[in-house]
């Protein structure tokens, strides 16, 4: 590796630690600023003044608010995330159990998404004005304005109640979990609530981006020389139309994360979408930090990882 | 041809008709809308857990329908003339999930663990009567049972347990029942932190069920117990499905995926019950709604000021609207099931002439914008209370509009619940609709709630009134069911004149099942249902 570029690498892996720490800092402070605390929902509903003093202290909550952080920092460095106050189950286990489920749904909504949005996309584009166009953008309109609780409760309606086809919720069935029929089965509802969502704005952006390069020099020069109206546009069009739309779907991550988090409350899916949801309104602390730690380092990695891989990809971004 | 043929594919993949893969009968599953936090009885605090606890321990003594007590793993028991000891002989051969053998020792434990002050645990202040309770308790150097003079609870040999209390308590027997007073084993626990204890995740009980399985926030699986004292329950599984959003769980019961659940959005309750598959199951309960205010701030500390609050709201009307008919109006602490509860004692009926009369004699006069004032200042203070709760806010609303009436303005200020209750325990606040869960027993709320003792307690209102104190401390002081009852009707008869709340209602528990199911007791307490859980049976029909 070019000194050059080894000082840059380790300037920016220097930022990203950095930046977690702050993340860290903002996070644990914004956390407590909230009102209530967690001693409220430990009580259940068996509440005096005493046993919330009681709990707090057993938590450590009556302590310095910036002793608490170290605590939980100087923890955290050594790869102890705590243990949540709600179930007393470590961290890092909890959020590794619901990690499958969250994965298996994000990743599937984005390939549904995709699937069914470029071709869409595309089609839009080349029969721009006609009624392929319109009924394109009909489609895309009614998916971005459909909240997803909305629309998974009317797809439970229609697939659970009206046909019968399909069970309302869950990941899968006590007895039957190595059953991938059941599995897919249970899967196919969320996986269409949020990919719907996201599938509106992935079929725009093929849109208006293949409309753009349909437009290009190369590809009118690609007619020119008589090449076939589907070659131009899956060979030679689309490929650079995607870029801008891979970016996309690259920044839509945290925005299908976020639809997790309502779609998997809907169909009671046990990921870390409703995990997080849980903790925040129990002000289970240890999780939300786990929680929000865990993204973080995913979100300032894949930041990370770009801007390293732009530099030695394109000769002209330099690294000093 | 393609998509015809993906499409072909994935219909025979997914077989697009739903599976009833469940045996008819044998697996019961249960939608519950969150999940338990923890499964050990001495420390568990919340309504999932308690659930998911009563089907896995047995406490000593059960309630039945009536609310007496009656044997479970106590087989008989006797009480001193003096009532100070109380001497429990236990069933033989019960024997605890993991097969040893459980005995009068795992009692002891039990609530000395209880009693222990590094144990975090809600259900202490039950065992108040328990001979050297303050020295075990205290917040400084509790003393150790071995260093007192009198042991309160003695292991008296394998199969007999004694209890001493250090007054007679009539609600002595009451406090020992399910979910709060769950046996724990000993050879598990003892010098483990209850508060942490892996136990706490994977429980060992005596109890009709054993836990197989427990996802967090997807299911808890229990199987039957073979090995059950009190013989094996007819179903095989227990499956309790966490499914957070209400409708879903409807859907999930309409669709066959759970066969109970409890408490459907109440104006659905009409059309479930047409429903010939399904069929509503409707408990009294123990717990109550009020709309309450700091008893210390004017104009609340002005009688006639209260009453009129009183007199201002149609508290049926809100049964009916809100409640769609399931509760029953309030008229103190005591639920119309408790033998505690009073007839005689009346609400204020809903008067608004009364009402705006009783203001005026207060010296309030209306405003130049219809709010009353007194000296200047205008009668108006917020109202907080729990925005998740749908009925709640409900009856929020119209409370607000009622006192709207009669010229007294009510700003609403929905919280978030750790908020919300943050704000009770400090006691700030000027009014408030909430709830209690209360006890089955009229001791361990109405003392905590309204003795003038127990501002650092429940008294979150400060409530304050010497006959009150003296009515609760003599029943609290009295073995005889007969005796306790004069003292709480006098005590109930003093908190209406004192009108400290508008007491509103006692919601009921409505549970809905699939038609088939039988054996179902709905026991008039908290979650009470769920102990019948051992004799629920699939007839069929």
């Amino acid at each position: 590796m070019e000194p050059g570029l080894r000082t840059y690498v380790l300037k920016r892996v220097g930022f990203a630690v950095l930046m977690l720490v702050g993340v860290s800092i903002i996070l644990f402070t914004i956390m407590r600023l909230a009102p209530g605390g967690p001693e409220a929902v430990l009580i259940g509903g068996e509440f005096s003044q005493e046993a919330a003093a009681q709990i707090r202290q057993r938590l450590g909550l009556d302590r310095p608010l910036a002793l608490q952080y170290l605590g939980w920092a100087g923890a955290a460095l050594r790869g102890d995330l705590g243990r949540s106050f709600k179930t007393g189950d470590p961290v890092a286990a909890l959020i590794l159990d619901r990690l499958g489920p969250t994965v298996q749904l994000t990743f599937g909504a984005l390939v549904l998404a995709l699937v069914v949005a470029v071709p869409l996309g595309v089609l839009a584009a080349v029969r721009r004005g006609t009624i392929w166009d319109t009924l394109g953008s009909a489609v895309a309109l009614f998916g971005v304005s459909f909240p997803s609780f909305w629309l998974g409760i009317m797809l439970i309606l229609l697939f659970s109640e009206v046909f019968h086809w399909l069970p309302p919720s869950g990941l899968s069935e006590y007895g039957r979990e190595a059953d991938l029929s059941a599995r897919v089965r249970h899967a196919i509802l969320p996986t269409l609530t949020l990919g719907l969502i996201q599938m509106a704005s992935f079929m725009r952006f093929t849109r208006s981006s293949l409309l753009e390069v349909l437009r290009q020099d190369y590809v009118r020069t690609a007619r020119a020389k008589g090449l076939g109206g589907g070659r131009v546009v899956w060979r030679h069009a689309l490929r650079n139309a995607l870029i801008p739309v891979v970016t996309v779907v690259g920044l839509s991550l945290p925005t299908l994360v976020g639809g997790a988090v309502l779609t998997e409350t809907v169909f009671a899916w046990p990921g870390i979408g409703r995990l997080a949801v849980g903790a925040v309104f129990e002000r289970d602390y240890p999780v939300i930090m786990g929680v929000n730690l865990m993204v973080a380092t995913v979100v300032i990695s894949a930041n990370l990882l770009t801007d390293l891989a732009y530099c030695v990809i394109d000769p002209r971004i330099s690294y000093r | 041809m393609l998509h015809a043929t993906l499409l072909v594919l994935l219909v025979a993949i997914i077989g697009l008709t739903p599976t009833a893969s469940r045996a008819a009968g044998k697996d019961f599953v249960i939608g519950l809308s969150g999940d338990a936090t923890s499964l050990n009885p001495v420390v568990a605090t919340d309504g999932q857990s308690y659930i998911a606890e009563w089907p896995l321990f047995d406490s000593l003594v059960e309630l039945d329908q009536g609310l007496n007590v009656k044997p479970l793993l106590a087989e008989s028991w006797e009480v001193s003339r003096d009532g100070l000891t109380y001497t429990f002989k236990l069933k033989r051969g019960v024997k605890w999930h993991d097969g040893k053998p459980f005995s009068a020792r795992d009692v002891a434990f039990t609530f000395y663990s209880v009693l222990d002050p590094k144990v975090t645990t809600p259900h202490r202040a039950y065992f108040d009567a328990l001979a050297g309770f303050p020295e075990l308790t205290a917040k400084e150097n509790p003393k150790r049972p071995e260093e007192l003079a009198v042991r309160p609870i003695e292991v008296v040999d394998d199969h007999t347990v004694r209890f001493r209390l250090r007054y007679p308590s009539g609600s002595f027997l009451a406090v020992l029942v399910n979910p709060r007073a769950g046996i724990v084993p000993e050879h598990l626990l003892k010098g483990v932190d209850l508060n942490t204890a892996e136990f706490n995740r994977r429980p060992i009980g005596t109890g009709p069920f054993k836990l197989v399985e427990w996802r967090r926030g997807e299911r808890l699986v229990m199987e039957a117990n073979t090995q059950y004292h009190g013989g094996r329950p007819a179903l095989d599984h227990l499956i309790f499905r966490i499914i957070p959003d209400s409708v879903v769980l409807l859907q999930e019961l309409r669709a066959g995926g759970v066969d109970f659940i409890e408490n459907p959005p109440l104006t659905e309750v009409a059309r479930l019950k047409r429903t010939p598959t399904l069929k509503v199951l409707v408990a009294d309960n123990t717990s109550y709604t009020y709309f309450g205010w700091r008893q210390d701030l004017a104009p609340f500390t002005d009688v006639r000021v209260r009453r009129a609050l009183y007199h201002a709201i149609d508290v049926p009307s809100i049964v009916r609207e809100v409640l769609q008919g399931y509760a029953a109006v309030s008229t103190g602490q005591f639920p119309p099931s408790s033998w505690a509860f009073d007839p005689s004692v009346k609400p204020y009926a809903y008067d608004p002439a009364r009402a705006k009369a009783l203001l005026a004699e207060a010296g309030f006069k209306p405003g130049a914008d219809g709010v009353l004032t007194k000296d200047g200042k205008r009668f108006s203070f917020s109202v907080r209370h729990d925005q998740a709760n749908q009925s709640v806010k409900d009856t929020a609303v119209i409370v607000q509009e009622f006192l709207k009436r009669v010229g007294v303005e009510a700003h609403l200020e929905p919280l978030d619940w750790p908020t919300f209750v943050k704000k009770l325990f400090a006691s700030d606040f000027e009014g408030i609709v909430v709830g209690w869960t209360n006890h089955h027993d009229p001791d361990p709320f109405a003392y905590t709630i309204w003795h003038s003792s127990q501002w650092k307690g429940r008294n979150f209102a400060h409530y304050k009134n010497p006959k009150v104190d003296e009515a609760l401390e003599a029943a609290r002081r009295s073995g005889v069911t007969a005796e306790r009852k004069k003292h709480y009707a006098e005590f109930s008869k003093v908190l209406m004149e004192d009108a400290p709340y508008v007491f509103l209602y006692f919601p009921q528990q409505v549970y809905v099942t699939r038609a088939g199911y039988e054996g179902f007791v709905p026991i008039p307490t908290f979650a009470g249902i769920y102990q019948s859980l051992k004799g629920v049976r699939w007839t069929g029909r």
